[in-house]
């Protein structure tokens, strides 16, 4: 059975990039434009992994994460960022609460990558 | 074949005519002895109707002298073609006719009642004479056919041993021709058998080479559906981060001026343009120097140099809080703390960024 | 005989009907007299072909008499050759609708046919001519099988008439 993963991203073209991309490797992709449907979605049909824009519309996407793990607790969450001002800061926080995040310039293949490590494939 | 069947067919033909050639020879030897019996019972019936007179013994007669020319008409039919034959059958011609002729006179005499001209012809050698020469002529003939019958058998022998042995010869070849084409056959069944498995294998060849390379061009077209994947991610993202860029540039309140290498305006910052209150249609091409002043030389410097940004950008070097002033679309001198730093691209100096912070609060202008 | 002569009717095919149920008898050449060949209802090929001849004649239809020996059958056979209908009258067939063989004209042809029907080659064949009157039969042409045909008698000399032989 292939693998769930939700994506969450008020950009479209970053959603409709990501699951062309991920499809393709074989895996089941729900995307979601908000922290609302991302809750709604990721209690109805909870997913085997997340991937998260940092800045989403009207909300934190760190808060949104923070309710999904609380709602469907044990499933990794990826933190795509744009870039990061103080990397040295700021990784020290975002590592604390996602278990990867990585830049919105990180290659596919090396998202893909951190998915499969992640999957434990 | 073909020859064989003509040989045998000739052969048949042989045969055939030989069969004819038999029984025309039995035909003249049958005719020569009913030729002797008809004469036979021309001379019993005769003497009969000399001792009768019984009219029917006459008519018996005569019918057998009609037998004898029909018999002597037949055989001359037969022999037409054999000369020597032929020759010998004519020669029964005078005798029959005289031997006709006496007996016709006698039946007359017999029938008139004529005895003593009865008896004279039968005392008479013309008869006896001529029965003498017909039997002779007739033993001769039939004598002679008895010799072609045996000639003629002994040929047919070797006309059927002939074609015994052609039909067998011809079977013979006919069996090595057909194993010969057998022999082809298989040889040439061997060969295609041979071609057909060369083509199985070249098309398993090529159906494996025609896999590969699909597999091939599916994985090059994966990997270009992937490249294209990464370079749109690549794009998007860049563009995404150009624009975030961008956007906090923008919401830096110090002024920022791009100059081209030689100080003119390239890009500046909604800053200059809320301060100066000019749009920045007016400002992009114009010479920094029009804009911006520094109000005096550069500390450090022996010197004043005629212009110390153009000096600082040549040299490569950054110019840090310098005072300066800009004018504004009024007119308006507005102090400032000027700093510089050469745009870089490769290590090669491509521009200037100048940046400007205001030390004393300018008077508001619509940008 | 009367009857015969008299029928005004008369051809080929009416004179086989009369025969139909006479039966073979055989009297090697010897001619039988019409009346006793017809009072007895026994013959043979030439009892039954002279009388044709002379009944057909005696209504003005042309016919001929051909004799054919086999001598490799050691038989002989004669038949009415019927010159208009191309076809011969023939003692064997007086059973069979078909009564009438057809065949060539020439001598040669008809003892062909008539060989054939017999399953034998024939050697030699007469065109001869018979009346009850002497009861002789008079050769008027021989055919030999083994000539050339060019050379047969009714092909080089046509055959002696029956009033001039």
């Amino acid at each position: 059975m292939k693998k769930h993963i939700l994506i969450v991203d008020d950009e479209a073209d970053i959603r409709d990039l990501l699951n062309e991309f991920l499809s393709g490797n074989d895996y089941r992709v729900t995307t979601v434009g908000s922290a609302g449907e991302a809750m709604l979605a990721g209690q109805s049909d909870p997913p085997d992994l997340i991937i998260s824009d940092l800045q989403l519309e009207n909300t934190d996407g760190l808060e949104m994460i923070a309710n999904l793990k609380k709602a469907i607790p044990g499933k990794p969450v990826i933190l795509l960022t744009g870039v990061l001002f103080d990397p040295e800061v700021v990784e020290g926080v975002l590592s604390t609460k996602v278990d990867s995040y990585l830049m919105k310039t990180t290659p596919l293949s090396r998202i893909l990558e951190t998915v499969r490590n992640l999957l434990k494939e | 074949m073909i020859a064989v069947s003509t040989v045998a067919v000739r052969n048949i033909g042989r045969s055939v005519d030989s069969n004819d050639w038999v029984n025309h020879t039995h035909a003249v030897i049958l005719e020569t002895e009913a030729l002797r019996s008809s004469l036979l019972v021309a001379n019993g019936t005769l003497h009969t109707y000399v001792l009768t007179g019984d009219p029917r013994d006459q008519t018996a007669c005569r019918n057998a002298l009609a037998d004898i020319d029909d018999h002597f008409q037949i055989l001359s039919a037969l022999t037409r073609l054999a000369p020597t034959d032929h020759a010998k059958v004519g020669q029964l011609e005078l005798p029959i006719n005289r031997y006709s002729r006496s007996i016709e006179e006698l039946l007359v005499a017999k029938a008139a009642g004529q005895d003593n001209t009865v008896r004279t012809l039968l005392e008479a050698s013309t008869i006896n004479n001529a029965v003498r020469e017909m039997e002779r002529v007739i033993k001769s003939l039939k004598d002679n056919q008895l010799a072609l019958l045996t000639e003629r058998d002994t040929a047919s022998y070797h006309q059927s041993q002939t074609t015994r042995w052609t039909v067998w010869t011809g079977v013979a070849l006919n069996v090595l021709l057909l194993a010969g084409v057998a022999w082809l056959i298989r040889d040439d069944l061997s060969a295609r058998r041979q071609v057909t498995t060369a083509l199985e294998e070249a098309n398993r060849f090529l159906e494996s080479r025609v896999k590969e390379r699909t597999r091939e061009l599916g994985s090059a077209n994966r990997h270009l559906s992937t490249e294209n994947l990464e370079r749109r991610w690549a794009n998007h993202s860049l563009e995404h981060q150009l624009r975030y860029n961008q956007r906090i540039i923008d919401s830096i309140s110090d002024l920022v001026f791009v100059t081209t290498h030689s100080l003119n305006i390239s890009r500046v910052n909604p800053a200059v343009l809320h301060v100066t209150g000019a749009d920045s249609t007016s400002l992009i091409s114009k010479p920094l120097k029009e804009v911006v002043r520094l109000v005096v030389a550069p500390a450090g410097s022996l010197s004043p140099l005629p212009d110390p940004l153009k000096y600082a950008l040549k040299a490569g070097q950054d110019l840090r809080d310098q005072p300066a002033e800009i004018q504004d679309r009024l007119g308006q001198r507005i102090p400032v703390v000027l700093s510089l730093f050469p745009l870089r691209d490769n290590n090669r100096v491509v521009g200037g960024i100048i940046t400007l912070r205001v030390t004393r609060p300018a008077s508001k202008h619509s940008a | 005989m009367d009857d015969l002569l008299q029928d005004r009717k008369m051809n080929a095919k009416r004179f086989a009907n009369h025969f139909e149920d006479f039966k073979f008898d055989y009297h090697p050449f010897d001619v039988q007299s019409p009346k006793q060949f017809l009072i007895t209802r026994r013959g043979d090929c030439i009892d039954y072909a002279v009388l044709a001849d002379h009944v057909l004649s005696h209504h003005g239809i042309p016919t001929r008499l051909i004799r054919v020996e086999m001598v490799g059958k050691n038989t002989g056979h004669a038949v009415c050759y019927v010159t208009e209908d191309r076809a011969y009258l023939d003692y064997n067939n007086r059973k069979y609708f078909f009564v009438l063989q057809r065949s060539g004209p020439t001598i040669r042809e008809i003892a062909t046919t008539v060989a054939r029907s017999l399953d034998a080659n024939w050697t030699f064949a007469q065109e001869f001519s018979f009346d009850y009157e002497s009861f002789i039969k008079r050769a008027l042409a021989t055919v030999v099988k083994t000539d050339p045909p060019e050379l047969d008698a009714d092909k080089v000399i046509p055959p002696r008439s029956k009033t001039n032989p």
